[in-house]
């Protein structure tokens, strides 16, 4: 049995005393697409921010290809992140800020540029790098966020309701152009949103928040009821 | 989509034609003020720095120049140094007492500079009270309080996720703050650094009591040339080489502050202490406590000093200040500051509407060009040189206004009036258009419209602007040295007047005059602070 891509083992986090993620256990093989699906609020993003770092867990255990990335910091794991709102730096055009963890990696430059180039043709904008990111449509931002977050290759990568704020036609047009991409690029991906249409679209294998963790099932049906 | 609205509505650049003509005419009263009691007197003062160009190559002239701007570097390098860290706790995170520590990084700045350099020379150790260090340090305490409001405003405004999506890139946090924290703060910053340059390069108060005699400043200096020495030829020297030097500093700060400005957007969520990590809930804890302390003791060490007379402890001095025997008349003083303050506030906030209303909706370049000039002239000529200029100009028929008891406050509305017109006109542009619109599809008129919208819109503003004036003028020494006389001895006079003079009880009851005059601010801003606040809930 091959090692999974990413792993989240009876992970859970808590803000002060209210608990966000309880005993959350996830498991990717490599390569894989995986849609969580959850309302707004459960906790998805959450989860995302815990796998990469940004949010200390409490208790349990993210492997990334079988490392244990407890006291690992960000910037050292590998897990390449799209934010909900893109999160394109504004002081760099498009394509400084697709190459800007190829800066970060020391690339040489002419590795950089084409790697930039190779990576706007993918996601559908080749010859906008030298555009101000101020000026990008929604659908163009979501895809040099996608684009920025690829460039390094990183062998996890997740996304946070990448397509949220765009309109529904160009949504799942762009869902079926993500998952292109991403499996061109062969990441172990993790996407998280509320829309189940979406997560097809993306995804090998969709789940829901609430299945992954039993505590959490028992509390939120009874709740629903 | 909802997201795609936000930040936008608070643009005024519709123009609404009464609006733009009553700018228009009402130009005339700012023009007027600023013709008279800046641009006469500091041309005046020019006049007589020119007749002695040969002198600014003077040895000593010279030397005061260098020496107010290298100490003017020192002091800005450390104040951005202390200041850019203590923007980061105070902006970037969320725990118990914040903004009670944000508060106190206020207080050296609405306490008068004299009663600082006082405060510090207390704390200091008794072979360091004066010299270059303790003015930089001095500086830098004064001084953090504008870093903290202009770069701390835009750190908090940027966005946590930036950040974020750079550690997910790869960065560290030393790259982080490289390439994605600094670029977003390089203009706030430099705006900063200009203003306090220009601070430190017009410092007096702190000046005169921590640089020492051997190392004067070019304010002090043109006060000992214009008051003790009677050389006025060598005092407008210096005051032309400073209205120059300052004006040099500000054209090339200044467009780095309406950019830095231009950014407010919605603040960003801090980091809550109780969710970050141990090694910077540590730091950040241990940073507000010394940040606290810091700014606590100076003040503990001002009360303390005005109990000591000599080597002993004792009321004494505060005793004598409410007697009748005494060289220091506490009272007087007090109503005459109060007075003071009262007379400089109406004056500066009226002036400072009209420069900002102008500003804000008149319709030609040139009349808001004229209105800017209101605010900015009053920048450039410094509070020292200001009192130089009303000394020099006002003494000859039509204008001899010499021992007039309103120059007073006059100067310190000059003083004060870019601060006021500023507050006011951030206040103004914030009025979005369509509110206006709305009233007069409602059948308001355009006074109508003024005193339903923007007056009472205004209200909280203008009171806040008012205090800001009040307490400029209460803190007031530059200009008010200079025009001093006998008989309306403020607070600032008499500390100025009691050190200069030998003896122990004389030099306690300075520091009496100090803790009373530090009261005397800090009230009127809780003060101020608990009416605004208490209207909202």
């Amino acid at each position: 049995m091959t090692t999974p891509g990413l792993e989240v083992d009876h992970v859970n986090v808590a803000f002060g005393d209210s608990s966000v993620l309880v005993n959350v256990s996830l498991r990717l093989e490599r390569g894989e697409i995986v849609a969580v699906l959850g309302p707004s609020g459960s906790g998805k993003s959450t989860l995302l921010r815990a796998i990469t770092g940004l949010v200390e867990i409490n208790s349990g255990t993210v492997r990334v290809n079988g490392v244990d990335m407890r006291g690992v910091a960000t910037h050292r794991r590998g897990v390449g992140f799209v934010f909900q709102n893109n999160q394109l730096f504004p002081h760099l055009d498009v394509a400084d800020n697709v190459g800007y963890g190829l800066r970060i990696a020391r690339a040489p430059s002419a590795q950089r540029h084409a790697r930039v180039t190779e990576l706007l043709s993918l996601v559908g904008l080749p010859h906008h790098g030298e555009r101000d990111v101020a000026t990008l449509s929604g659908g163009e931002a979501a895809r040099v966020a996608l684009a920025r977050s690829l460039a390094t290759s990183p062998p996890v990568l997740l996304l946070d309701e990448p397509l949220a704020g765009l309109d529904h036609d160009l949504r799942y047009a762009l869902a079926e152009d993500l998952r292109r991409v991403i499996r061109a690029a062969g990441s172990t991906t993790l996407v998280v949103t509320h829309d189940p249409v979406e997560a097809e679209r993306i995804a090998d294998r969709v789940v829901r928040l609430v299945d992954l963790s039993d505590e959490l099932t028992a509390e939120l049906s009874s709740d629903g009821q | 989509m909802a997201r795609s609205v936000a930040g936008l509505g608070v643009v005024t650049t519709a123009i609404l034609t009464p609006y733009a003509r009553a700018a228009r005419r009402l130009l005339v009263v700012p023009a007027m003020f600023v013709g008279v009691f800046t641009v006469w007197p500091a041309v005046t003062t020019l006049r007589r720095g020119f007749d002695l160009a040969a002198t600014i190559t003077d040895g000593g002239l010279r030397s005061t120049v260098w020496f107010t701007t290298w100490q003017a570097a020192i002091s800005t390098v450390s104040t951005l140094v202390v200041g850019i860290p203590v923007a980061w706790v105070l902006t970037r995170h969320e725990f118990v007492g914040r903004r009670i520590v944000r508060a106190l990084t206020l207080v050296p700045f609405v306490l008068p500079t004299l009663v600082v350099g006082l405060a510090f020379r207390t704390v200091l150790p008794s072979g360091l009270r004066t010299g270059v260090a303790p003015l930089v340090i001095a500086h830098a305490f004064l001084n953090v309080a504008v870093v903290v409001r202009i770069v701390g405003a835009r750190w908090e405004s940027q966005p946590r996720g930036f950040d974020d999506a750079a550690a997910t890139l790869g960065a560290g946090p030393v790259v982080r703050f490289r390439t994605v924290t600094w670029p977003a703060l390089r203009a706030s910053i430099v705006a900063a650094g200009g203003l306090v340059f220009m601070y430190c390069f017009s410092t007096y108060g702190t000046a005169r009591v921590l640089a020492g005699p051997s190392r004067p400043v070019a304010e002090t200096e043109i006060y000992r040339f214009a008051v003790l020495a009677g050389d006025m030829r060598a005092a407008s020297a210096l005051a032309v080489a400073q209205i120059v030097l300052v004006g040099i500093v500000l054209a090339i700060t200044a467009p780095g502050t309406r950019h830095g400005a231009s950014h407010a957007t919605t603040p960003a969520r801090p980091v809550t202490l109780r969710n970050a990590t141990h090694a910077r809930r540590a730091g950040v804890t241990l940073g507000a406590v010394i940040i606290a302390a810091v700014f606590v003791i100076p003040l503990v060490g001002l009360a303390v000093r005005s109990l000591r007379v000599g080597d002993a402890f004792t009321l004494s001095a505060w005793r004598n200040a409410f007697g009748s025997t005494t060289s220091l008349h506490l009272v007087d003083a007090i109503t005459a500051s109060i007075a003071t303050a009262l007379v400089a506030a109406v004056i500066t906030v009226v002036v400072g509407t009209l420069v900002a209303f102008v500003q804000v909706h008149a319709t030609s370049r040139t009349t808001r060009g004229i209105a800017t000039a209101c605010e900015v002239i009053p920048v450039v000529v410094s509070a020292v040189v200001v009192g130089l200029g009303f000394l020099l100009a006002f003494r000859e028929s039509p204008v001899d206004w010499r021992g007039r008891w309103w120059l007073l406050p006059v100067s310190h509305a000059v003083v004060a009036l870019p601060l006021v017109s500023r507050t006011i006109a951030a206040s103004m542009r914030q009025i979005p258009q369509d509110l206006r619109n709305a009233a007069s599809t409602l059948g308001a008129s355009p006074l109508r419209v003024f005193s339903s919208i923007d007056a009472s819109l205004l209200r909280r503003p203008i009171g806040a602007a008012t205090t800001l004036a009040a307490l400029v003028s209460l803190g007031e020494f530059g200009a008010s040295s200079l025009l001093s006389r006998r008989g309306n001895e403020t607070l600032t006079m008499a500390i100025g007047r009691l050190l200069g003079r030998p003896g122990d009880i004389l030099q306690a009851q300075a520091f009496v005059a100090a803790v009373v005059l530090a009261a005397l601010c800090l009230s009127l801003v809780a003060f101020v602070d608990r009416v605004t606040t208490g209207d909202i809930g």
